[in-house]
């Protein structure tokens, strides 16, 4: 049994090494992303999750140090890349959040509703996000309104990297799995606008082992970054649709009035 | 907190099962042998002591562990993990950071705890920003109180008891004495004893638990604090306001039942004197934590403990509108779902509710519940409570711009637009610089909209 696993992990690595990159990672975007309306100019892009696990013989291990390591230089990478687009990238850092006690509580609670939002989005599917499904409601709008940005990402890296022992019983195919999602949470709508992933457990050499991702952890996460948001749009700041506070309650105002 | 496992952090609740490995058919567990240390009394003998002389016993607390010294990766996987994870803590800004509330958790942690005979422990006592009731203990002596337990606890001498269980969890390198016995009997998993080893692992973990209970009240006690708070912490850790927690065998868990643990340690401190309690100063400095965390439960969709824990603190501050006020963001938040008994659940009614929050978002819950009769008559229910608690602060004091806001939210559930846009503009002018100002105003451009139509049609 293990011998055709392994056979078959071995011709889904051929398959996924004769595949770009960019190719397998997939965007799910609103309508109205797509077409700008909601396509924020500026974000702030919370710090980077990433959670690396060892896979040893026997055991897994939390390698929660290089993890703290490979966040940093995931956060950087995403940043670059969504500069490179056109958007204006706000790197909110650990020591900011933490140095503020309002925002603080505001990032947690975002980052607790994306949680429970991902959870929703893992156990069913990706694609529904252009059907607007996954709302993250006033906490949202509130990050989103206290850092002044049109929308908020948050970044998510899970990280399966097998120790030597296990490369060579799983027949050298055993470098590192990843996972990665970046999701576009409008501060207006609160919805997930758009949700970058590269759903699929990368192994081999294709993306780099667990040794290279340590080696030269800021070229690995360069190319996950540049792979996962191959296809995001740039930023289109002429087409996004804007409405000042004053508009709306002079509006109210007069029809209360009436 | 995926991962904790890796370096042995002992926790209250307990929901990690991968820890501990002891497969020995009918052996009775030796903790001393397994790491070395000499243990002056096996861990039923000490239960035994504490209910007859546990005064003695806590005021020499720290004689009942000797010292361990680590060896080989320990330092490594243990403490340098310990460490790395207080990293992750501060890199992901969960550290709750309220000088009051620090302080006195590390006042009742430093009373309790007893000197460190090992070089790598130093007791440190620090608060997570999380709602969840629980705490744990990492092998170097932190330990970690979440703030949704420090909500919960209604006086020092349960924060006492708390801490008293965690401190021995330390005291008794309960952590070490995991790792080292995973190690040990590592091949015996490799080897196809995985059932058996699993579930002595489990037994094994609630032993330890147990024993930290047994000790937590002699410390408490030692201290001067009232060791009858013990039973107390279990009571609460049984509550399951929102019906998710579907009842598991036992043998499967790491941590003993919240109801037996109760029952034990209520049996252990029966015939002991009282002691302080001190809950005026708790009931202080807790207050804004309180706040927080049910508005934490609001958000997070946790509706029925939300309601729960703001009638407890209504009862407790009553002059503070502020929790009236959250009482009626709860049932708002409430919504079509009906209220319901615990005990009234079966395990199966646990279980699909715990699934449905995985598969269905807020909204799809909300809008199935609405498509039925009982919903929306909840609905109707609970959005009257909501309605008239806003009203009673607003008769209290016109100027509390919260009430104005939750008002204009009910108002605005119930098909009211025009209303509920003049409720929504009073709390603006109430509350110009509020924070949450552009949601506000996003609804009133809602409500503009409906406004609209309803005139062109």
């Amino acid at each position: 049994m293990r011998g055709i696993r392994n056979v078959a992990a071995a011709a889904l690595g051929a398959l996924l090494a004769l595949a770009a990159g960019s190719a397998l990672a997939e965007l799910h975007a609103t309508k109205e992303f797509e077409q700008g309306a909601t396509r924020p100019v500026s974000i702030a892009l919370l710090p980077a999750h990433v959670e690396l696990v060892k896979q040893r013989m026997i055991r897994r291990e939390a390698e929660v140090d290089e993890a703290g390591e490979l966040e940093a230089h995931l956060g950087a990478a995403v940043a670059a890349e969504l500069a490179t687009r056109g958007y204006q990238v706000r790197r909110l850092e650990a020591a900011d959040i933490s140095a503020d006690p309002e925002l603080q509580e505001l990032v947690l609670d975002a980052e607790r509703r994306y949680n429970e939002l991902l959870t929703n989005i893992m156990a069913k599917l990706r694609k529904q996000v252009t059907s607007r499904r996954y709302n993250a409601g006033d906490e949202m709008r509130l990050l989103a309104s206290k850092l002044g940005v049109d929308a908020i990402a948050f970044v998510r890296m899970d990280v399966i990297a097998a120790a030597k022992g296990v490369q060579i019983m799983n027949m050298g195919m055993g470098g590192a799995q990843t996972m990665m999602a970046v999701s576009l949470i409008d501060g207006r709508t609160a919805d997930i606008e758009a949700y970058l992933t590269l759903p699929i457990l990368r192994r081999g050499k294709m993306f780099g082992g667990y040794d290279d991702i340590m080696n030269d952890p800021d070229e690995e996460m360069a190319r996950f970054a540049a792979a996962t948001l191959g296809d995001l749009p740039d930023a289109a700041p002429a087409l996004r649709i804007e409405q000042s506070d004053d508009d709306v309650l002079e509006d109210l105002e007069s029809l209360l009035q009436e | 907190m995926a991962g904790k496992g890796d370096c042995k952090a002992a926790n209250f609740l307990g929901s990690d099962a991968t820890q501990v490995t002891l497969p020995r058919r009918g052996e009775r567990l030796d903790y001393a042998a397994m790491i070395g240390a000499r243990h002056r009394r096996s861990r039923r003998a000490a239960a035994s002591l504490l209910i007859a002389s546990l005064a003695a016993a806590a005021a020499n607390a720290d004689g009942v562990y000797d010292a361990v010294p680590l060896r080989g990766k320990e330092p490594h996987d243990l403490i340098e993990t310990a460490d790395q994870f207080h990293e992750q803590f501060e890199r992901r800004s969960l550290l709750h950071a309220d000088e009051a509330v620090l302080d006195l958790v590390r006042r009742v942690g430093e009373r309790i705890a007893p000197p460190p005979l090992d070089d790598y422990v130093d007791y440190r006592f620090y608060v997570l920003r999380d709602p969840s009731p629980n705490a744990f203990a990492m092998p170097n002596g932190r330990i970690y109180v979440h703030t949704g337990m420090l909500a919960r606890l209604a006086d020092e001498a349960q924060l006492a008891g708390l801490l008293g269980h965690e401190v021995n969890h330390v005291a008794g390198h309960h952590g070490l004495l995991q790792y080292r016995i995973t190690a040990k009997k590592i091949l015996i998993d490799i080897f196809g004893g995985s059932l058996a080893s699993v579930l002595t692992q489990l037994r094994f973990s609630r032993e330890l638990e147990q024993e930290a209970d047994d000790r937590a009240a002699a410390l408490a006690q030692a201290a001067g604090y009232d060791p009858h708070a013990l039973p107390e912490l279990f009571d609460i850790l049984a509550e399951d306001f929102e019906g998710l927690r579907p009842r598991i065998a036992t043998i499967w868990t790491t941590h003993p039942d919240p109801e037996d643990r109760a029952a034990k340690s209520r049996a252990l401190v029966a015939e002991l004197p009282s002691g302080e309690r001190r809950a005026a100063e708790y009931d202080a400095v807790m207050y804004p934590l309180r706040a927080m965390t049910v508005r934490d439960y609001i958000q997070d969709d946790f509706p029925y403990t939300a309601i729960a824990l703001a009638q407890t603190y209504i009862e407790k501050y009553p002059d503070a509108l502020e929790f009236r006020q959250l009482l009626g963001d709860a049932w708002q938040k409430l919504g079509p779902r009906s209220e319901f008994l615990p005990e009234d659940l079966t395990n199966r009614d646990r279980r699909r509710n715990l699934r449905q929050r995985v598969l269905k978002t807020r909204t799809e819950r909300t809008e199935a519940l609405l498509a039925t009769e009982e919903g929306r008559e909840a609905f109707a229910a609970n959005m009257g409570r909501a309605r008239s608690a806003y009203e009673e602060i607003i008769a209290l004091d016109p100027e509390y711009a919260p009430a104005h806001r939750g008002r204009g939210e009910v108002l605005e559930a119930l098909g009211e637009p025009r209303e509920a846009a003049r409720a929504y503009l009073e709390y603006l002018r109430l509350a110009p610089e509020a924070t949450d100002r552009p949601v506000i105003v996003a609804r009133l451009a809602a409500l503009r909209d409906v406004l609209q139509r309803g005139e062109v049609q």
